[in-house]
């Protein structure tokens, strides 16, 4: 009987307090700061972009890059420290020009975009061009989540999610099936002959097809596409044979050769 | 003892229980009506011309705002395309549509915002814009001594077919120079750039155009020397284009080169196929017959050897037809018919026989009827006709019915019927004092199941002028031509043409 009451009563006690409501766990900023980084270089540290397959018209191009920090927004904008590394092979204001006026995330932001201005210069024609940026500790932010391990086949990398490469060219490379390391290149250079920029930028034009499309790593074999390399050879040809007829030559970018297409479509 | 350390023990399980019962809940259980919005008076689907009006009035009803004060909403009319175009940001919709005529119907969205909740209510349907250029005749004529294409297009069943004058010149299409000689209609994929479009293809005897109407416009067109896969110095153009099913099509050209298009495997204009094995040129009649079904298959006539010649799809060059072995000696030699050539076609009627007609040098005339495709040659028929239809070797032009099989001809401004079935012969239509500049069966090529496409490709078509004056005078009637040689009947007829020099069937 005395037990009894001992365990009505903690019955009771527990009754009472059983149900507390909690408060919601959030990022605790004292503790763990604010960590600046690039979301990008959550999947990739490079960002690049190539001119070589734009009309010639494109002189510029703008990229948006996205800088966000860790915790809770706050009443007061926050500048931020972007370095520009020394090792940048873009020259400031000739290659690139950063377009924002301040490095700053907002008041009541958790996040701000970068606009970088690439310019198509000459140089991009030779060799690629690139800029090194990263986010350095000040008084508003930390660098605390700075690296991120990857192991490939027992290699461990690190990645720097404060880094970011850009890189800029003007070089149309070819697209997957006209490299010659590529298992198709005998049936493209059949077809379509030697590469060059100039002669993949004129069948873009001419034919009015999608660059992107192309160039994707698995046109070739998708859809029968690869027939259309034999259409395309012979098309140029005759197109390039018109222009000569019509007193319009079309040289190679050296502006002796003679373009000409495969020796399949002779 | 037992008894009660097993009721401690359950007790002391229910406490624990309860301990436990009430984990971290931060759901919110405090519910509250909110506004609701029924939208009404909005169909399903609306057709437009492109540039006319679209007006509609929803209905609006909300739950908790009788009196809808519109302050208190943000309205949009949304078109679920690429660029999310928005028509309107008012409650009604009352705007001139100019979104691109296409096949498909818009989806397009009524959206009803709430600004006090950023709650959002959403009626969706469809905007089917059309250009009104529907399917119908395209009819190509010299006026004025020039090429002008006009257009006769379907409106509704009960009413005749609208007539849209010089529709190149009125709607930026392409400039016709030189003399018309023929006007097709396709499917045409782009051998190049794969581009797909409803094709209106025009000839004269100095430019080919080749329009793609696929947004039932007629501003995009190339020239054919953008579709050839050879180059030809000019003067360079097209006789004939005929379309086969599936977008393949044979051009005959003003080389007397008869050349393919297959561009499902890359395949431009400017594979000569009427060349032997050996490379030697054969001189075709440019009359011939394309085949019916979709692969690639021509019979042509040498008109030096007097022979027949036929290409099939997957070979470059053309051979003499090989006849099946036969214990039945053939009804003629295709290698050596000895004959000139008069007319050729390939018709749906009677199991998809190609009819051709020869005359010998005696004057008489002969119709080989022949089932022949990419498999077979075989000769069904071979008879001196001349005694039935005396006046055949005089005839200048050619038509035969879909799907009885008659054999229509021109001689004069009289027009005849041959039956080859029964070798009745008739003089079914006289026209009188006019010119006949043409007589044609159209031939669908997709919509062959359409009925009302059908009845109306059924129809023997004669143009016809007035010599006088040929630039006006233009006519083109449409005959039913029953079955069992009944009387030729006028369905329709129309008027404000040139010299008509040929006619096709734009399909939608």
């Amino acid at each position: 009987m005395k037990y009894s009451f001992v365990y009505l009563a903690g019955f009771f006690f527990c009754l009472l307090t059983a149900c507390k409501k909690d408060r919601l766990q959030v990022y605790d900023d004292e503790a763990s700061g604010n960590s600046i980084y690039f979301p990008l270089a959550e999947s990739t540290n490079q960002l690049s972009y190539s001119f070589g397959y734009d009309k010639s018209a494109v002189t510029q191009t703008t990229l948006r890059v996205v800088i966000r920090a860790i915790g809770a927004p706050k009443d007061f904008d926050r500048p931020y420290k972007l370095v520009i590394a020394d090792s940048s092979t873009m020259k400031k204001e000739v290659d690139y020009k950063i377009l924002n006026t301040e490095t700053s995330i907002r008041k009541g932001k958790v996040a701000d975009t970068i606009l970088i201005q690439l310019n198509r210069t000459p140089v991009l024609k030779t060799a690629p061009v690139f800029l090194y940026l990263q986010l350095q500790p000040n008084e508003h932010f930390e660098n605390n989540m700075l690296t991120r391990t990857v192991i490939t086949a027992g290699t461990v990398t690190e990645y720097h999610f404060n880094r970011l490469q850009i890189s800029s060219d003007d070089i149309a490379g070819p697209p997957p099936f006209w490299m010659e390391k590529s298992p198709y290149y005998s049936w493209t250079f059949n077809y379509l002959g030697t590469f060059s920029s100039l002669k993949f930028q004129l069948l873009i034009n001419r034919f009015n097809l999608k660059v992107e499309e192309v160039v994707s790593p698995n046109w070739f074999t998708t859809g029968g596409n690869y027939y259309r390399l034999s259409g395309w050879g012979f098309g140029m040809q005759a197109w390039l044979n018109r222009m000569e007829a019509e007193n319009n030559t079309v040289y190679e970018a050296d502006g002796v050769t003679k373009m000409k297409m495969g020796a399949g479509v002779q | 003892m037992q008894n009660k350390l097993s009721g401690h023990c359950g007790i002391i399980c229910l406490l624990l229980l309860l301990v436990t019962a009430c984990s971290k809940d931060l759901g919110n259980y405090d519910y509250k009506e909110i506004n609701q919005c029924t939208i009404n008076g909005i169909s399903d689907e609306y057709t437009v011309l492109r540039g006319g009006n679209l007006d509609i009035t929803p209905e609006l009803q909300f739950s908790q705002d009788k009196n809808f004060d519109r302050n208190n909403y943000s309205f949009k009319w949304q078109v679920a395309n690429d660029n999310q175009l928005v028509l309107s940001d008012k409650p009604e919709l009352h705007e001139i549509i100019t979104l691109p005529s296409q096949t498909e119907a818009y989806t397009v969205y009524f959206m009803v915002t709430e600004k006090s909740t950023g709650v959002l209510w959403r009626s969706k349907f469809r905007i089917r814009v059309s250009t009104n250029i529907s399917d119908g005749w395209l009819v190509l004529s010299e006026a004025n001594s020039k090429a002008r294409l006009d257009y006769l297009n379907y409106l509704s069943d009960n009413e005749p077919y609208q007539l849209y004058k010089d529709i190149f010149t009125q709607q930026s299409g392409p400039k016709l120079e030189g003399k018309p000689l023929f006007v097709n209609f396709y499917y045409r994929i782009d051998a190049f750039s794969n581009v797909r479009g409803k094709t209106v293809v025009v000839g004269t005897d100095k430019d080919t155009y080749i329009v793609n109407t696929q947004t039932n416009t007629f501003t995009s067109y190339i020239n054919l020397a953008d579709a050839m896969s050879v180059y030809y110095p000019p003067p360079y153009h097209a006789e004939s284009v005929k379309p086969l099913y599936a977008s393949r099509s044979y051009m005959y050209d003003n080389l007397g080169q008869l050349t393919y298009e297959y561009p499902t495997v890359g395949t431009a204009y400017g594979r000569v196929v009427n060349r032997t094995i050996t490379g030697e040129k054969i001189n075709i009649s440019p009359i011939y017959a394309e085949g019916i079904q979709s692969s690639l298959y021509v019979l042509m006539y040498d008109v030096v050897n007097r022979r027949f010649m036929e290409h099939k799809e997957g070979n470059e060059v053309s051979s003499v037809p090989a006849l099946a072995p036969s214990p039945l000696p053939p009804k003629f030699d295709p290698g050596n018919m000895g004959m000139d050539l008069m007319y050729m076609c390939a018709t749906n009627a009677v199991t998809l026989q190609t009819y051709a007609l020869l005359k010998h040098s005696s004057g008489k005339v002969y119709l080989a009827r022949i089932q022949c495709d990419g498999t077979v040659f075989n000769p069904l028929a071979f008879d001196e006709i001349t005694t039935y239809a005396p006046m055949i070797a005089q005839a200048t032009q050619f038509a035969i019915e879909h799907s009885q099989g008659y054999l229509i001809y021109l001689v004069g401004s009289k027009i005849y019927r041959y039956n080859p079935y029964d070798n009745t012969n008739e003089m079914v239509i006289d026209m009188g004092s006019r010119t006949v500049s043409l007589i044609k069966f159209q031939r669908l090529l997709y919509n062959f199941q359409n009925p009302r496409y059908l009845d109306e490709t059924s129809k023997l078509v004669v143009a016809s002028y007035d010599p006088a004056s040929p630039d006006n005078s233009g006519t083109l009637d449409l005959y039913t031509v029953p079955a069992l040689n009944a009387p030729v009947v006028k369905y329709r007829s129309y008027n404000g043409f040139g010299k008509i020099v040929d006619v096709s069937y734009r399909e939608n």
